[in-house]
């Protein structure tokens, strides 16, 4: 411990006037990928429509759709992308998206952008990170956009492994629209390729929410659990007709729009509504968390 | 006897509902379609289908979509008002509405007295609201409301009209809600004169616009309000123009259609009307019944007339031709020759009680009598939602003619409905056509094999093909009628199927097929089977004989076996949905020779949109839950005979927009982004401004001089370096430094030191003094509620630039636990940006001194080895101003030495450190300069040895003090003085120790303890009047 000769090392001056990129988006990125919690829940994503898959097989061949007299009738009536899941690959694959879509991408979002400041907080880096000195502000952007990366990166590992165990289990025919039309394949990939963009776009009022939460609370639980609270209650009320039109400043209130790229014919006002208030409820919550970021006493 | 009603508060009711509804629609505007669904619900949802509990299902989305705030309860108080108003007695009436009349829109409620059948002495009352608008005179509209319903059913459209500049006489029909009289089915003797008494009654009111004597009227309705506009439009000239929407034009034709099939060389069955065999349109009908009947009467308030009638119907008889000619008293084909007004035509596709060859018959008969008339098909009708979204095509049309009086264009607007594939569209064509197109029409084949298809016994089970006022427009209507048509008994239907299509078509109009029906021989068997059955389930009758009795002695009585009943309906397949076409079904009813017929089969005018790959299925069955159909079992071998043929109108312009985002939604798009671009640049903006105020004032500040010694122990080449640069400021300087937590605890109140280059300046206070708090702040994590702290003369601020000059510990090491210390390090150093060569890993790890502990995961380490491993990230890059917070905390007393040595080293190549602890013998031990600080304030500052005293002090225990100062005052030391409680302190100068004890012994004075060096403690205790541990 007392090798140190600072005498012969001349005191070096970082100067102010020398500005350095603060932490870099691929340190971030090393960080994060350098935790666990980070790696299962891409883990997770990647590994669910091969779960789904291996659920189908327990579960049985698919039943004839095509089977004719009243039982085939009745089924017609009442088909989803459930009950069609086994027609083709892309069917398959936009039934793992409506499965995620609901709830699991929620939690997903929530937990990476509710980690992003209170996770540092908690295991006392941040005042360190913040010594370097990382500005502020730097530092939540860096932490918004690595989050935001690995978020749209698990979606779309999602989306592409669905395809593939799709293709593989099922063949190429395109999606069998649930009481509609039978899609091209490459129709099918588009229309996949649109709903996991509109899914994404579903998802912004929880990283919105999740950078507000994260930097207001210091623990990375309280930030997640709210999101996730949040989407609950959100979509509880969503759930009461009588409040009619206020639901629309829900933010949960449009997040099946990524469903009209599985239907005939596509709808695209409810996604343009849905990126309309992902947006107004992200640009809100986001200005808010940096402003209170910007001006936090950080203690802890 | 004229009541009237207090007009102000129903307005005032009226006004905030529609200001709920706007609030409410607002955001998405949807002002329009909330109105809309308000007219819906009221004026067309218990139109027809007038159940109470219809009524109240529609009316609920209404009031939900009204309820921005209170104003559901506003829809309750509003009929409660009416109610109330229609109740009280004749006494609570002038004031108010004379009253009401002096000032802007106000509604009035009286009742209109005509009489009861024309030429009768005897009167009945009509329960009447008139609305006027704010500008007087204005032209007048008069609404009619739709079957079972009343005038408050039409208060929103009312109020709409109103607010549009119109005076709006709305008012109940005679049999229904506070109106006296008996329902006539809109009467030429009984409704349609009423109306012309309310339109005397507009005629004599001022607020109404008058041309030469003549009020400008215009009269609209849905429905049975609708063939009431029709039939008061041709009979009074009064009338400017009229608007009928989803209504009949012959009643008979509506509900007891004739045959939609006819038997193709039907030379031999060529008769009279009256040898037109017709169907029963029941479902429909009973409901319409139902809809006038009372607790008291099973036949309500019909006439007893239509009462018989109906009963007669429902029996399953023909109708007479009494019963055609009562039902022609109340169709408006009866008297639309004198029909002049311009007159506009709403006609639903989806609606199965007047259908589109209803508006089709009055457009013709209008045409006919030259009055102008523009016919328009909407997605919409009694089985899909009532008369909703047409609210803007009225409005429009009466200010084009009735305020103005616009030539009516001949153009023909048709919905077509959305399908599996496509979007709902509006289309547009040069003219109305007809509804066998305006062309040859589509050929297009059907296969199927002759199928064979029994009727029933009784006609049970049923197919059904949907319930009357079910909207199937509706996601659920649509989900309903799909689970119900799926159990349609497979024996009772033959399918005729398409091909799948290659081209798109739209149809417009009634498609037209031929079929081969045959009746089958065994329909005799059929029949004495059916009685077999019955006998044998009679109980008693189980021997054979009674059994033959039955089948041979009992000729069927009802029919002649020649007599066919049977139902086509076209549905469309895509993908593996099929869905049946609007328009409902069309009924067979005619009379085949043995050998059968080709009968030509008219469906129900309708608009479908084929898309390339929809399969056309053509369905004929011999039940039909809407119609009442044969109770006699039967079978058929029925066969498709030619290909169907689509008539289709050509689309002069297509409107499109559904499906598409709103252009709200695009703008608000926009405009987000836009906000969020202007927050970032903003962001960014001021992040630029704040470095480049620090720069300015690292410039332009004099910088303290530099501290004497610092240039002699700085090697050669950093002083060459230093001569360069302008002189700066001390590495710390902190002014009147103050921080209130949020829960009102002042931490640090009023700090100022500055601390010198060379310096180790320990910081000294007690536990909670405001060490770590004046610390934090010097590193920017925490905001001064006043004061500054500045480095090198720049202001430090969260974020600021010259805090990469200084290396942190503050408060506990923070790692990322699973990262080993090396990795830890390398990434905290990363994230610098600065490059590796500046970091000197190697000095900073060897103050780690973690040795192998240095490549395993930071969790596994003690306190000590993170306390370390945290010093050496502080040194990382070696900063010229080292902040320590307690770093000896966890630590040996060998590390703590070691440490010591590390920290004057470090100072001394001209570098700075700052060591908070509450360790007194540390900070004497390891510091040159001390600040003191209790209770958030600074108690003093200053070299160590000022604030300690001299090393060479020596505190020495006797037991004369003063004797004891005389004497070594004596011996000439530099300075003396008493010492609590019993003891001296001497700063002996060049005598040392053993002389100055010689001297007191010389003197007498008993030397009880003695001690040599600095006393902080004492120091300590002292500045900070320190307490003893009570508490």
């Amino acid at each position: 411990m007392s090798t140190v000769r600072a005498s012969t090392a001349p005191a070096t001056r970082v100067t102010a006037e020398r500005r350095h990129t603060t932490m870099p988006f691929r340190v971030e990125l090393a960080r994060q990928l350098s935790q666990w919690r980070v790696r299962i829940v891409l883990i997770i994503l990647v590994v669910l429509p091969i779960i789904v898959r291996i659920a189908l097989l327990v579960g049985g061949p698919p039943a004839s759709s095509s089977s004719g007299g009243g039982t085939g009738a009745s089924s017609s009536s009442t088909t989803s992308l459930i009950a069609l899941a086994q027609v083709s690959g892309t069917t398959f694959a936009a039934f793992v998206i409506e499965l995620s879509a609901g709830f699991l991408l929620t939690i997903i979002a929530a937990l990476l952008f509710g980690d992003m400041i209170a996770g540092e907080a908690s295991r006392s880096t941040l005042k360190y990170l913040l010594t370097i000195p990382v500005p502020r502000l730097r530092l939540l952007w860096v932490k918004v956009a690595v989050a935001s990366t690995l978020l749209l990166a698990g979606l779309i590992a999602l989306a592409v492994v669905a395809v593939v165990v799709g293709v593989i289990s099922y063949g190429t025919g395109g999606i069998q629209i649930p009481n509609g039309p039978q899609l091209s394949f490459a129709d099918s990939l588009g229309r996949i390729a649109l709903a996991t963009a509109t899914g994404a776009s579903g998802l912004l009022w929880a990283a919105g929410l999740g950078t507000l939460l994260t930097v207001v609370a210091n623990s990375p639980l309280a930030a997640a659990g709210g999101v996730v609270l949040v989407s609950i209650l959100s979509r509880l009320l969503d759930s009461i007709p009588t409040l009619g039109d206020i639901r629309v400043v829900l933010p949960t209130h449009y997040s099946a729009a990524f469903d009209q790229f599985f239907m005939s014919p596509v709808d695209l006002a409810p996604v343009a509504n849905s990126v309309l208030s992902g947006l107004v409820w992200a640009v809100v919550f986001g200005a808010v968390g940096a402003w209170w970021f910007s001006r936090k006493d950080i203690s802890g | 006897m004229r009541r009237t009603a207090p007009a102000t508060p129903r307005g005032s009711d009226a006004r905030q509902r529609r200001t709920g509804t706007k609030r409410a629609g607002r955001p998405h505007g949807r002002v329009r379609a909330a109105v809309a669904t308000l007219a819906v619900a009221i004026l067309a949802s218990g139109l027809a289908l007038a159940t109470g509990a219809t009524t109240a299902t529609a009316a609920t989305p209404a009031a939900a979509t009204a309820s921005a705030s209170a104003s559901a309860s506003a829809v309750a108080s509003a009929s409660a008002v009416a109610a109330a108003t229609a109740a009280t007695s004749p006494s609570a009436t002038a004031p108010a509405s004379t009253a009401a009349a002096s000032t802007g829109p106000h509604v009035r409620s009286f009742f209109v007295p005509v009489a009861e059948s024309p030429g009768s002495a005897s009167t009945i009352q009509l329960d009447v609201d008139l609305y006027t608008p704010a500008v007087t005179p204005a032209p007048a509209v008069l609404l009619a409301h739709g079957f079972g319903q009343t005038k408050a059913d039409l208060v929103p459209e009312a109020k709409e009209l109103q607010d549009a500049g119109y005076v709006v006489l709305a008012y109940t029909a005679r049999g229904f809600g506070q109106s006296g009289g008996s329902i006539g089915l809109d009467s030429l003797s009984g409704e349609v004169p009423d109306a012309r008494a309310l339109v005397d009654v507009l005629a004599s009111e001022p607020a109404v616009q008058n041309v030469n004597g003549d009020p400008v009227v215009g009269v609209v309705g849905g429905s049975y309000g609708g063939a009431l506009a029709l039939m008061l439009g041709a009979t009074d000239p009064r009338i400017d123009t009229v608007v009928a929407a989803i209504t009949w034009n012959n009643l008979a034709q509506a509900l007891v259609p004739s045959s939609a099939g006819v038997v193709a060389d039907s030379s031999t069955s060529s008769g009279t009307a009256t040898d037109v065999l017709r169907d029963f349109k029941s479902g429909w009908a009973s409901r319409l019944f139902g809809a006038g009947i009372t607790p008291t009467d099973p036949c309500g308030r019909f006439t007893p007339a239509f009462c018989a009638l109906y009963q007669n119907l429902i029996s399953g008889a023909q109708p007479s031709a009494a019963d055609l000619a009562l039902l022609a008293q109340s169709s408006p084909s009866t008297v639309l020759s004198g029909m002049k007004a311009p007159t506009l035509l709403l006609q639903g596709l989806q609606d199965n009680l007047f259908g589109l060859d209803q508006a089709d018959a009055n457009e013709q008969q209008l045409v006919k009598a030259g009055a102008p008339v523009s016919l328009q098909w909407f997605n919409g009708g009694h089985d899909g939602g009532g008369i909703g979204g047409t609210d803007t095509i009225i409005t429009s049309w009466l200010a084009d003619h009735l305020k103005a009086n616009l030539p009516v264009p001949s153009t023909f607007t048709y919905a077509v409905p959305p399908s599996a594939t496509g979007f709902g569209q509006t289309i547009t064509a040069a003219s109305y056509p007809g509804l066998n197109g305006a062309s040859t029409g589509q050929q297009i084949a059907l296969a199927g094999a002759e199928t064979s298809i029994v009727n029933p016994p009784g006609g049970q089970p049923e197919s059904v093909t949907g319930v009357p006022g079910l909207n199937t427009g509706s996601v659920a209507g649509g989900a309903i009628s799909g689970l119900l048509s799926a159990s349609n008994p497979p024996a009772e239907q033959a399918a005729f199927v398409s091909a799948p299509l290659t081209d798109p078509v739209i149809l417009a109009g009634a498609a037209t097929v031929r079929v081969h029906v045959t009746p089958a021989p065994e329909n005799a068997a059929l029949e004495s089977a059916a009685s077999t059955n019955a006998g044998s389930t009679n109980p008693g009758s189980t021997n054979a004989a009674s059994t033959n009795a039955a089948a041979t002695g009992a000729p069927p009585t009802t029919t002649a076996s020649s007599d066919a009943v049977l139902y086509a309906q076209l549905s469309v397949t895509t993908g593996t949905a099929t869905r049946a076409l609007p328009g409902g079904v069309a009924p067979i009813h005619v009379a085949l020779p043995a050998s059968g017929a080709d009968v030509t089969v008219t469906l129900p005018a309708t608009a479908w949109s084929f898309t390339p790959g929809d399969r056309l299925t053509l369905t004929i069955r011999t039940s039909d839950s809407q119609f009442s159909g044969a109770a006699t079992p039967a079978a058929y071998s029925v066969a498709i005979d030619g290909p169907i043929t689509l008539p289709t109108v050509a689309a002069q312009s297509t409107d499109k927009s559904a499906g598409l985002p709103t252009l709200g939604s695009l703008i608000g798009i926009g405009v987000t982004l836009l906000v969020a671009l202007g927050l970032i640049v903003v962001a960014l903006i001021r992040s630029r401004r704040s470095p480049a105020t620090a720069k300015a004032s690292t410039s332009t500040r004099p910088g303290a001089s530099p501290v004497p010694g610092e240039a002699a122990a700085a090697p050669s080449a950093a002083a060459a370096f230093e001569s360069e640069r302008e002189p700066e400021g001390p590495p710390l300087q902190i002014n009147g430094l103050t921080k209130r937590f949020r829960s009102g605890f002042l931490a640090v109140d009023d700090v100022s030191f500055t601390v010198e280059r060379g310096q180790v300046l320990g910081l000294l206070g007690e536990n909670g003094a405001g060490k770590t708090t004046t610390l934090r702040m010097v590193a920017g994590l925490i905001r001064p509620d006043s004061g500054s702290a500045s480095s090198f003369g720049a202001t430090i601020s969260p974020g600021s630039p010259v805090l990469s000059r200084l290396g942190c510990f503050i408060e506990g090491p923070g790692f990322l636990p699973h990262l080993s210390g090396r990795r830890n390090l390398e990434l905290y150093w990363a994230a610098t940006g600065r490059p590796a060569s500046e970091a000197q890993f190697d000095e900073a790890l060897a103050v780690a001194d973690l040795g192998g502990a240095l490549a395993k995961p930071v969790r596994g380490y003690s306190q000590g080895m993170r306390q370390r491993l945290a010093i050496a990230q502080a040194m990382l890059g070696m900063p010229d101003l080292l902040v320590l917070d307690e770093p000896t905390n966890g630590l040996d007393p060998p590390q703590i030495t070691a440490l010591r040595g590390v920290l004057r080293r470090y100072a001394e190549g001209g570098r700075t450190v700052i060591v908070s602890s509450h360790l007194l013998g540390e900070v004497e031990l390891t510091c040159t300069h001390v600040v003191v600080m209790s209770h958030g304030k600074v108690v003093a500052t200053g070299p160590v040895g000022d604030i300690a005293g001299d090393s060479s002090e020596l505190v020495i225990g006797v037991t004369d003090v003063d004797a004891a100062l005389a004497a070594v005052r004596n011996l000439g030391v530099d300075r003396a003085e008493a010492h609590e409680p019993s003891g001296i302190r001497v700063l002996p100068g060049a005598h040392p120790v053993d002389s100055v004890v010689a001297t007191l012994v010389e003197a007498g004075v008993g030397v009880t303890s003695l001690q040599r060096g600095r006393h902080l403690e004492e120091a300590f205790l002292s500045l900070i009047g320190a307490r003893e541990p009570s508490a």
